[in-house]
């Protein structure tokens, strides 16, 4: 199997179990923070996407912050929330909030939900233009210019990035009595 | 790249990942519930390796239960737990424990770590000697024998479950008060 196959692969994977988890959740569940300072699985839900949208949209596919999928599929005007210019070098993904800050991002599940499936719709539409030598080389970040990257380590980072967040989510909302349906 | 060797730069990154969440983490508080039917640091990650050895020595080498790490490395006699008999099938991973068995983990970190590093040497191993073929070989599920499986869905399915269960130690690392040091905090 290639090494974009088990990406694809992987990738499916990814989008399913997010997708699983946070369906169904409660507005307690989904908005509420278990706790003071301790973030609520609807703004770690908006922090995976934005981290996904950066990882294809602005490093792999080369498109301005403007351009990404929050700004075409205009999530922003939907949810009257502009994150360009917050948070870590102002790219309004999540990292690096004030507490401020997190509580002022919309926790619309219906609407973030479909903000993921284009997200995903896209990467796969773009990963079928790729292959294997094209995923291996060096990339100019336009982030961060001493920081090449490859296609193939954008990709990995968005499976290990949303895993890692769907488990924060998970217990999140395990602390507001939500059940993961998955599990015995 | 060989397929294989995708499996082992990833089982790399997932060490070295698990080794940064860890680090920060006292005995004391690694098997306290942040709250109630919270499972705890210590759970995760003990159930991560659990299913981690499932994956490689159950599924992708064959290994009967018994003679999988937890066994091969006398892990029931250093912590004093036997999960034998536990659990969804009495598999002893972690799936389906009622809370009280949760609460009977009473591992010292120190003793997970070398489980871990067990199952990073064994599986490095065991990737390094793994062709295509073996790879897309198709066995049975140990816990669900009706399903077929491979090697190469097994090695994903570590990857992503390790990372999933990650996540949530790291949230319950932060219910605790320990802060995630990797993150860069608030930009103002």
């Amino acid at each position: 199997m290639s090494e974009l196959a088990v990406l694809r692969r992987m990738i499916d994977s990814t989008y399913s179990l997010l997708a699983a988890t946070v369906e169904g959740a409660t507005e307690q569940q989904f908005s509420e923070r278990p706790g003071p300072g301790l973030n609520p699985a609807g703004f770690l839900y908006f922090h995976v996407l934005r981290h996904w949208d950066r990882d294809v949209n602005i490093l792999c596919r080369g498109q301005a912050l403007e351009s990404d999928a929050w700004h075409r599929g205009s999530f922003g005007d939907e949810l009257d929330y502009h994150p360009l210019g917050l948070g870590l070098r102002g790219l309004g993904t999540g990292i690096g909030y004030t507490d401020d800050e997190v509580d002022a991002v919309p926790t619309n599940l219906e609407i973030l939900n479909r903000y993921q499936q284009m997200l995903y719709a896209e990467t796969i539409d773009y990963m079928d233009e790729l292959d294997d030598s094209r995923i291996n080389e060096e990339i100019e970040n336009p982030l961060a210019p001493v920081n090449p990257f490859t296609i193939s380590a954008r990709l990995q980072h968005l499976v290990t990035h949303t895993s890692y967040h769907t488990g924060d989510i998970a217990y999140a909302m395990g602390a507001f009595g939500w059940h993961d349906a998955t599990r015995p | 790249m060989r397929e294989a060797d995708i499996y082992a730069e990833q089982v790399l990154a997932l060490n070295a990942y698990l080794d940064t969440q860890l680090t920060d983490v006292p005995d004391e508080l690694l098997h306290e519930r942040p709250g109630p039917s919270l499972n705890t640091v210590g759970w995760n990650y003990w159930h991560l390796l659990r299913i981690w050895d499932l994956d490689v020595n159950w599924i992708a080498r064959g290994q009967s239960p018994m003679e999988d790490a937890w066994h091969r490395g006398g892990f029931g006699e250093k912590t004093g737990y036997d999960p034998d008999g536990k659990g969804r099938n009495g598999s002893g991973l972690g799936v389906g424990y009622t809370d009280a068995e949760v609460d009977e983990l009473a591992m010292p970190m120190a003793v997970l770590q070398e489980y871990q590093a067990l199952l990073l040497d064994e599986t490095l191993a065991y990737l390094n000697s793994a062709d295509e073929a073996e790879l897309r070989r198709s066995v049975p599920s140990p816990i669900r024998p009706d399903t077929m499986t491979s090697p190469a869905e097994r090695m994903q399915h570590l990857a992503a479950h390790s990372y999933n269960h990650a996540g949530e130690l790291r949230y319950a690392k932060g219910m605790l008060g320990l802060h995630d040091a990797t993150y860069p905090g608030p930009s103002k």
